[in-house]
């Protein structure tokens, strides 16, 4: 088992180094750079092109990208081309609001989803299926932003129990989970019946009816288990693309997230703040991955003999 | 069914116990506190301000960033030389108590006496030459300053500023935020992220959450007093429609920028006032005159006259914008009332047919991916259709856009925004229409212009001034390179009980005296 993490661990670096190279590269493919965003109106073209040769753009890509790179192995992800600021002090100021918000999103996603998509299957084709199904076509289909507006619109506005915007106090989470929630559950739910469907049907399952164990134990013991490896597979993957900040949802709520930082940096052409986020974020997703990976051994020991093997 | 009942009474209980503490939650945490702030006389005030602009604040450096939500900020930290009145128009002093013109090229400058830094360090002479000087070399400070060649120290509270040659736009320059005064005393003993934060202004640094908000507190030995709100917190609320939502729900006690088919919800509550002020922005039509077929003036002119302003104010603006056109934005002092260009189709499609082109051509526009600049273009694109002009859109996300309609690109029209009268007439002018001029991308060249742009600026005369730009401003217009639309409207929602509220200076706020008496 330790040897699969630390190998998964040690395939990261050359997952980090293509994205690094990758998303460099088409970044400065993008037409403008920088001193075009921050350069004032009444700046002279020799001013920006001052500008540039003192903040090093006018170098070949290539020394551009290794002084980068030199940079990043000795752990510095370099300064904000806007303000001068650390990237990695930015970054980690902003992702305990995007960790809080990818639980709790995951979390509401699990609570409404899980369920709904067991009742599908259990009363599969009748009015409760329908319903579920309804549901999850529904949370799939409802852009976010129209969502959150809607939701600050009754729950802020009309009713005034949840804060509009912001990150500060428990209540402020609820609205934005919801939103991003609503839509994460659809696709779990859909997960979870299909997965169902499939489990509810093995002998095994018909065995321990026969034997007189309650429905109930028959479906959240025997069969949920057995079902999850997919579930928690999807629900891996939406965490994983949380983590990378969900920004209409934080545009709607002014949520600061990362999200926001790392749109905003590629709209002003802030190579470093963009090259910085998503090394930091590959690198989390990846962890996340691997979370997942090691959960399956706890969820079927098939899995973890394997590993062992 | 008693499972049911039971089911149904437990979904109730958690509703009510969610309800109550949400309840709890947001009175502690977001509404603006309506504490017992004393201010100078009995009337208290609602301690904290929240402002939310349509932008975010970026940086503290303020000889550095463009940022107008930045700028308006370091008008709360730090003090200028000189201020623009906005309300009554002209200048008044700052830390400059008085100014005057020794000759053409020396201004001497009074300076105010008993001003602290937010350090407690004394304001003198030494941090207008530091602050001057350091200017020169940086980004955004760089072009306000250049003409000043060096500054004089004649004694702790008089400076002279020696002209490297006649720059009669010079006051208005140091007006602007990023000649806002820093502390020398600062900058040699704090690291330069915190030397940036010591000013003079009647706020200084509290908080900054990047993304997030930024606090700034009252500083209370500010020399023209203390404020009388005690906090003022610039929120970063991306999304307009929730902007506005948050002054409904009193969250926030300002907001900049709502969505304008919302404006109507703001004039109708009794809690909330809408300020619909002319803002600095001349919405123009560029045009890259050194290109065919708009190397000639006929075709220009035809596209001129094919413009209806007022089809631009209702479909754009829904109204909330006065038509223009001026390439002089109507703030300056220097702003001559001018006929320009007024529609006529006929008269287009003759001047068309005269330049040879009786069946149109086709081009391309470009246009940021705002709203407004989008819906500029693809309003002008049925404009030029109805006399035979085929535009083709191409809407590029800023960046993109700003390199491509840069001076000597290759494009052919543009819609684009010009505010930069706020720093004076020949700033307004020079860059964007002088040979060779920083913002000139219409590959505008005129002898005459330069001319006059070069005796206007190194002349004092004022009737001479304005005698010089008047001429130069409709002459400009009428070579229809710069084809103005409209001079747009600032929109703010304020809480109705708000006091302290002026017109902004350009696009850049000033709030150093807002505040919402609470008795």
């Amino acid at each position: 088992m330790i040897r699969y993490v630390i190998g998964r661990l040690l395939m990261l670096i050359p997952v980090l180094i293509a994205v690094s190279l990758v998303v460099y590269f088409i970044v400065d493919l993008a037409p403008g750079d920088v001193v075009d965003v921050i350069a004032p109106d009444d700046a002279s073209p020799e001013d920006k092109e001052l500008l540039r040769e003192m903040m090093g753009l006018n170098d070949p890509f290539i020394v551009r990208y290794f002084r980068y790179m030199q940079g990043l192995l000795r752990g510095d992800l370099g300064k904000s081309y806007v303000n001068n600021r650390d990237v990695f002090e930015v970054y980690f100021s902003r992702l305990p609001n995007t960790l809080i918000l990818a639980m709790a999103g995951i979390f509401v996603a699990v609570v409404i989803a899980v369920p709904l998509g067991v009742i599908g299957a259990i009363h599969r084709a009748s009015w409760k299926d329908a319903i579920s199904m309804i549901f999850g076509l529904l949370g799939l289909s409802m852009p976010n932003f129209w969502l959150g507006l809607l939701l600050i619109i009754v729950f802020s506005l009309k009713l005034g129990l949840f804060p509009s915007y912001g990150s500060e106090g428990w209540s402020s989470i609820v609205l934005p989970a919801i939103t991003i929630g609503t839509g994460q559950a659809a696709l779990i739910m859909r997960t979870t019946r299909s997965s169902m469907l499939e489990v509810i049907r093995q002998d095994y399952l018909r065995t321990a009816r026969a034997k007189g164990v309650p429905e109930r134990t028959v479906i959240y013991k025997h069969a949920l288990r057995n079902a999850l490896i997919p579930i928690v597979t999807v629900m891996g993957t939406q965490l994983g693309v949380s983590l990378g900040g969900a920004v209409f949802t934080e545009t709607v709520f002014a949520w600061p997230g990362v999200g926001r930082l790392v749109v905003d940096a590629i709209n002003s052409r802030d190579i470093p703040m963009v090259t910085g986020c998503l090394i930091l974020t590959t690198m989390l997703a990846s962890f996340l991955i691997l979370l997942v990976d090691i959960a399956y051994a706890f969820i079927d020991p098939r899995i973890k003999a394997r590993y062992t093997k | 069914m008693n499972k049911t009942k039971k089911n149904i009474a437990l979904l109730l209980l958690v509703c009510l116990v969610m309800t109550v503490l949400s309840g709890c939650g947001q009175s502690t945490s977001k509404q603006s506190e309506a504490g017992p702030s004393e201010g100078p006389e009995e009337t208290a005030y609602q301690k904290t301000i929240t402002i939310a602009p349509a932008l975010d604040f970026v940086s503290m450096e303020t000889q550095v960033t463009t940022s107008g939500t930045s700028k308006t900020v370091f008008l709360l930290v730090f003090n200028t030389l000189i201020e623009q009145d906005t309300e009554r128009g002209g200048l008044v002093p700052s830390l400059a108590e008085s100014w005057a013109a020794i000759s053409d090229t020396i201004w001497e400058l009074k300076l105010r006496r008993g001003v602290k830094f937010h350090d407690g360090a004394d304001f003198t002479a030494e941090d207008v030459k530091f602050t001057i000087e350091r200017g020169k070399e940086q980004g955004a400070s760089k072009a306000k300053l250049e003409s000043i060649e060096r500054v004089e120290i004649v004694d702790d509270y008089t400076v002279h500023l020696i002209m490297s040659k006649p720059d009669a736009d010079i006051l208005y320059k140091l007006t602007d935020p990023n000649c806002v005064i820093l502390s020398k005393n600062a900058f040699e003993t704090l690291s330069e992220e915190e030397a940036y934060k010591i000013g003079t202004g009647p706020f200084t640094y509290n908080v900054w959450e990047q993304g997030d908000y930024l606090s700034l507190l009252r500083f209370d030995d500010y020399w023209e007093g203390p404020p009388k709100t005690e906090e003022i917190v610039i929120r970063n609320i991306p999304e307009a429609a929730s902007r506005l939502i948050a002054l409904q729900t009193g969250e926030i006690d300002i907001c900049i920028s709502p969505p304008q088919v919302d404006l109507h919800y703001i004039a109708e509550d009794p809690n909330l006032k809408l300020l619909q002020i002319p803002g600095a922005n001349n919405r123009y039509i560029g045009i890259n005159s050194a290109k065919a077929p708009f190397n000639d003036i006929r075709v220009r002119q035809a596209i001129a006259y094919g413009m209806n302003r007022k089809a631009f104010i209702e479909a754009v603006y829904e109204g909330n914008a006065a038509e223009h056109n001026n390439v002089m934005h109507p703030g300056n002092l220097f702003y001559k009332e001018i006929e320009g260009y007024q529609y006529d189709k006929e008269k287009a499609l003759e001047l068309l047919a005269e330049a040879g082109y009786p069946n149109g051509f086709s081009a391309t526009i470009y246009s940021s991916s705002g709203t407004i600049q989008k819906t500029v273009a693809t309003v002008m694109q049925a404009q030029m259709a109805e006399i035979g002009i085929k535009l083709d859109v191409q809407s590029l996300e800023t960046a993109t856009f700003n390199a491509t309609v840069a001076p000597g690109s290759d494009y052919d029209m543009c819609v684009n925004g010009w505010g930069g009268y706020v720093v004076g007439p020949d700033n307004a002018l020079r860059n964007m229409f002088y040979t060779g001029g920083n913002n000139n991308n219409f590959g505008f060249s005129d002898e005459y212009v330069d001319r006059i742009l070069d005796e206007a600026v190194t002349t004092s005369d004022i009737e001479t001034r304005k005698k010089l730009y008047g001429d130069v401003q409709e002459y400009i217009t009428m070579q229809a390179v710069f084809l103005p639309i409209a001079i747009e409207m600032i929109d703010v929602g304020i809480k109705a009980k708000l006091e302290g509220f002026v017109p902004p200076q350009g696009s850049i706020h000033k709030f150093k005296n807002v505040c919402i008496p609470i008795n």
